[in-house]
């Protein structure tokens, strides 16, 4: 089937794909929440591997020209587009951590469910 | 652990220095460079103690060159526009720029880059310390 | 026809899993949700374009001008370089702006009252 050929031949998006997946599973299914924060970090890059993927052909160097006849050179432009991409994902990563911090200090665990039970209590 | 990071540290300040100062001719540039310098120095305030960290950056130095490093980068636009040409412009306004692959080429490139590789490294700093130490 | 065979086989799937292994209702669920994305990206993927070919759409006329007179404009080697610091240096300011304000977040928050 042509459909079949066409998920081997784009097997790099195929992986972004599936490690999105790992990492929602990870964040609905487990109740630490430390391990949601990695989770969102797995689901960042994901994103990224795709987004970079897309700018490449076969037998292209790095984008950093060289004295030579002709290269070919991949596509500068989507790798330009993710490095602020990065910076927003650790930005967002600190805040979740300091987050963390400040109702481990109030509650005194780390575990979503035995938060929800001491708050239904008050 | 000590003796591995006492000797190793040195180097990796280096290392980090050298992709902030090579971004415009080979991979990396402000944002890698800087968090391989600021990486360094949270390493050394883990391996010891957390007063051995203080001693290398302390707070107020760490606080100033991070907003020291987004003036910078305002600032240099500003001299753009100064020197007659648009907001954040690199030839049109007349930045010194040499031969194509030379250290100090193209003028506005290697200002930007050092400002913002200031700016990341004093970040992750600032981060780290504000996170081990909240609230006393 | 086809959809009722498939019923049937999620409803015995369910019970085995359920009351013979002893996995929770939510977890099945969560991951007969997760198979069906994967299953409906599936069909995405196959009819991206071929990954390396040099027909690719996202390879038109904008990053061409990009690596031609990249260096006569410039003057940096490294193009991604001079695409982030010169020819569109305002997104940079902006993301600088970004990772300020995440800082002043942080400490806003950890150092509250």
């Amino acid at each position: 089937m042509e459909m079949l050929s066409g998920i081997i031949d784009n097997y790099y998006y195929m992986v972004a794909i599936i490690l999105f997946v790992i990492g929602m599973y990870t964040m609905l299914t487990h109740a630490n929440m430390i391990k949601k924060v990695i989770a969102m970090n797995i689901m960042d890059t994901s994103v990224f591997l795709m987004f970079v993927a897309i700018g490449y052909t076969h037998g292209a160097q790095a984008p950093i020209i060289k004295e030579g006849a002709d290269t070919i050179y991949a596509n500068p432009l989507p790798g330009a587009l993710i490095l602020t991409g990065i910076v927003v994902a650790v930005s967002v990563t600190a805040y979740a951590l300091s987050l963390i911090v400040k109702i481990y200090r109030y509650y005194g665990t780390c575990d979503y469910d035995e938060i929800c039970e001491i708050r239904s209590q008050e | 652990m000590r003796i591995t990071s006492r000797l190793v540290v040195p180097f990796i300040q280096i290392y980090g220095i050298y992709v902030v100062l090579h971004g415009h001719l080979s991979p990396g540039g402000s944002f890698s460079g800087g968090a391989i310098f600021g990486a360094s120095l949270v390493l050394v305030a883990l391996s010891f103690n957390l007063e051995t960290g203080a001693k290398q950056i302390s707070h107020q130095t760490a606080s100033l060159l991070e907003s020291g490093g987004v003036l910078g980068f305002v600032i240099t636009g500003l001299v753009a526009i100064a020197l007659g040409g648009n907001y954040l412009s690199n030839r049109a306004a007349g930045f010194p720029a040499g031969q194509a692959g030379e250290l100090f080429s193209a003028g506005a490139i290697l200002i930007i880059t050092v400002f913002v590789g200031i700016k990341v490294a004093s970040t992750i700093v600032t981060l780290f310390y504000n996170i081990i130490e909240g609230e006393k | 026809m086809i959809y009722f065979l498939f019923a049937i086989i999620f409803v015995i799937l369910t019970l085995f899993l359920r009351f013979f292994i002893g996995v929770e209702p939510r977890i099945i669920l969560t991951f007969y949700l997760l198979g069906l994305i994967i299953f409906l990206f599936s069909f995405t993927v196959a009819e991206m374009p071929t990954f390396g070919s040099p027909v690719n759409p996202a390879f038109n006329e904008v990053p061409q001008r990009y690596l031609e007179s990249g260096v006569a404009e410039t003057g940096a080697i490294n193009i991604v370089s001079s695409i982030i610091i010169d020819y569109r240096a305002f997104d940079t300011l902006g993301e600088a702006t970004v990772l300020f304000v995440a800082i002043a977040a942080v400490i806003a928050t950890i150092k509250a009252h």
